[in-house]
């Protein structure tokens, strides 16, 4: 999967966890624009497990800030899992 | 009174049940585990744990210290129990934390082996030089208990030493040397036998009464394993969520009792109009135990509007969790005292002693000497009885405001009146120099700004009605939520420190 697949992917997994009508593309920041909070956050820990068959450490998600970092931070899990 | 021997209790009581549910991710359907299931997990993994220490020394020249950094999961649950139960000591550490953190501890504490969550091993700075995984000191927690799954060998379960030191928790103290709160298998085994013997009647082979639960406090909290033993000593069928699992395990429905923390409860409260699946969980279960942080008057007035009856518990890592809990709810205490310990008073502390306290931390003279009082245990929460023996945690001794006229103000007292005003999500009230200053959280003011106006107006109404000392002189209100812990309670340091960064204004 290259990254634009999983943006693509990735976005309505946003979209469904923050439950969020707004335009998301991959500068959108998921604190300023998304006002993520604990729960969502973990939400979308284990939703990107799922969805992508990953495994990812708090710290990993923890450290992004937009919607483009968590798409390197998932390829970067892809590819080191195979 | 020993952990095992209840666990063996449990397992001859609760023949044929299902203990635990679960999220597989690999499975559509949850996971399930009946009690004789559990026991051979237990009883394999404790066999695992029997034939690794042969040969072997531990570091510390007693038990072997086996730590434990993943997030929830039954391997995790069936694997902690299976070390106690092979005689040695657990550690479990917060799977948060960064791996020079958890070396650190691990270095300090003795770790004889280290179990890792699958996660965590993709951080390339675990397992580190100290724990080679060719030399059995470091292992997958999930390889391990998938293996332990396919062996045939099985340990008898045996009471052992009620005095034994089965489990190692960090205390919250977050500043300077850790506090490693030693707890012996009698500590961590009264609560669960007290409440196994009060349901006793209950106790026949009908599976009528038997309810559903979901549980998801981390396993390195005090409150994630009493929250497990306390439904197993019910004999209730619990589900093993985890802080990732929880909002979609929730939606799944079923459940009538929720086991979390307030911080979580709130948010639950706040998004199920927007999740049908979640109001109509929500709707469905009648209780909700909160534990690791108090429940504010618009917490219990949300979980009430669901038909939520809220619960909580008092007690403290070094009290192995509850200290009070019988009775019924009562708004803003915290229950009745356990018949296993005593509690007493003075100079408004609470002070504990009983079966369930623990005898010391580790290596900590300075803390030791520090925390008991003749032989009583000192929480350092203020608190109060009332004539029915209910007990009102009042706030930390360690946060009391001490104004220059020698007038001591309680922070959490002023909390608990700005909790009042809706629009305040979270608050902590602290001094600045000599003026009492209180950094506010409101959610609403993402939509709607202006709002932070009505706060305002709001505490200076509040501040009408205070003496001139406790009235709140600087205020800063903010969009963000204030620093927490893993289990939600507010970190107030942490907060004020950010407040003294901010620009905060007279109300």
């Amino acid at each position: 999967m290259d990254r634009e697949e999983i943006l693509e992917k990735l976005i309505p997994i946003i979209r469904e966890v923050m439950d969020s009508q707004e335009e998301i593309d991959e500068e959108t920041s998921m604190q300023e624009d998304l006002g993520i909070d604990s729960l969502d956050f973990y939400n979308l820990l284990g939703a990107l497990e799922s969805a992508f068959h990953i495994r990812m450490p708090e710290r990993v998600l923890a450290e992004t800030e937009t919607v483009g970092d968590i798409a390197d931070a998932v390829m970067k899990r892809m590819e080191k899992q195979g | 009174m020993t952990l095992i021997g209840f666990l063996k209790q449990y397992f001859s009581s609760f023949r044929g049940r299902t203990a635990f549910f679960y999220t597989d991710p690999e499975q559509a359907e949850p996971a399930k585990v009946t009690t004789e299931e559990l026991e051979r997990d237990i009883r394999r993994a404790a066999a695992f744990w029997d034939s690794w220490g042969r040969g072997r020394k531990s570091r510390s020249g007693g038990r072997f210290r086996i730590g434990i950094a993943a997030e929830n999961s039954y391997a995790y649950l069936a694997e902690y129990l299976g070390i106690i139960a092979s005689g040695n000591t657990v550690i479990p550490l917060n799977q948060s934390f960064s791996p020079e953190r958890i070396l650190e501890i691990a270095g300090e504490i003795g770790f004889d082996a280290l179990l890792l969550g699958e996660n965590l091993r993709e951080l390339p700075e675990l397992p580190g030089k100290d724990f080679p995984e060719e030399e059995g000191r470091s292992f997958s927690l999930e390889k391990l208990f998938s293996e332990h799954r396919l062996s045939s060998e099985e340990a008898p379960l045996s009471d052992g030493d009620p005095d034994a030191v089965v489990l190692m928790l960090l205390s919250s103290g977050t500043s300077g040397k850790s506090k490693v709160v030693q707890l012996s298998s009698q500590n961590l085994s009264v609560y669960a036998w007290e409440l196994f013997q009060s349901g006793e009647e209950k106790k026949s082979t009908d599976l009528s009464h038997m309810i559903s639960s979901i549980h998801m406090l981390p396993l390195y909290h005090i409150g994630g394993i009493i929250g497990i033993l306390d439904e197993m000593a019910r004999g209730d069928c619990c589900y093993l969520s985890s802080a990732k699992r929880f909002l979609g395990d929730l939606e799944r429905g079923g459940f009538d009792r929720l086991i979390t923390v307030p911080a979580v409860m709130k948010k639950l409260i706040e998004r199920a109009p927007r999740s049908s699946a979640l109001s109509k969980s929500l709707k469905r279960a009648e209780e909700a135990l909160c534990l690791g942080a108090g429940m504010n008057a618009s917490l219990i007035s949300g979980m009430r509007s669901f038909g939520i009856e809220p619960r909580t518990y008092f007690g403290m890592t070094e009290t192995a969790g509850t200290v009070t809990y019988r009775g019924a709810y009562r708004d803003g205490a915290c229950g009745k005292l356990a018949s296993y310990c005593e509690l007493k008073i003075e100079d408004g502390e609470i002070l504990v002693r009983g079966k369930n306290v623990m005898k010391a931390y580790l290596n900590n003279e300075e803390e030791n000497r520090k925390a008991f009082r003749d032989g009583w245990l000192r929480t350092g929460d203020l608190g109060r009885l009332d004539e029915d023996g209910y007990l009102y945690v009042t706030g930390r001794i360690k946060n009391i405001i001490i104004l220059s006229n020698g007038e001591n103000v309680s922070p959490e007292e002023l909390e608990e009146k700005l909790y009042a005003c809706p629009l305040i999500d979270e608050c902590l009230v602290f001094s600045e120099g000599e003026k009492i200053a209180a950094k506010i959280y409101s959610s609403a003011l993402s939509e709607r700004p202006e709002l932070a106006g009505e706060i305002r107006a709001y505490v200076k109404e509040m501040n009408r009605g205070l003496p001139m000392a406790e009235q709140i002189k600087e205020l800063s209100i903010t969009e963000e939520e204030l620093p927490k812990n893993a289990m939600g309670k507010l970190l107030r340091r942490q907060s004020a420190e950010v407040c003294h960064q901010a620009d905060s204004e007279r109300p």
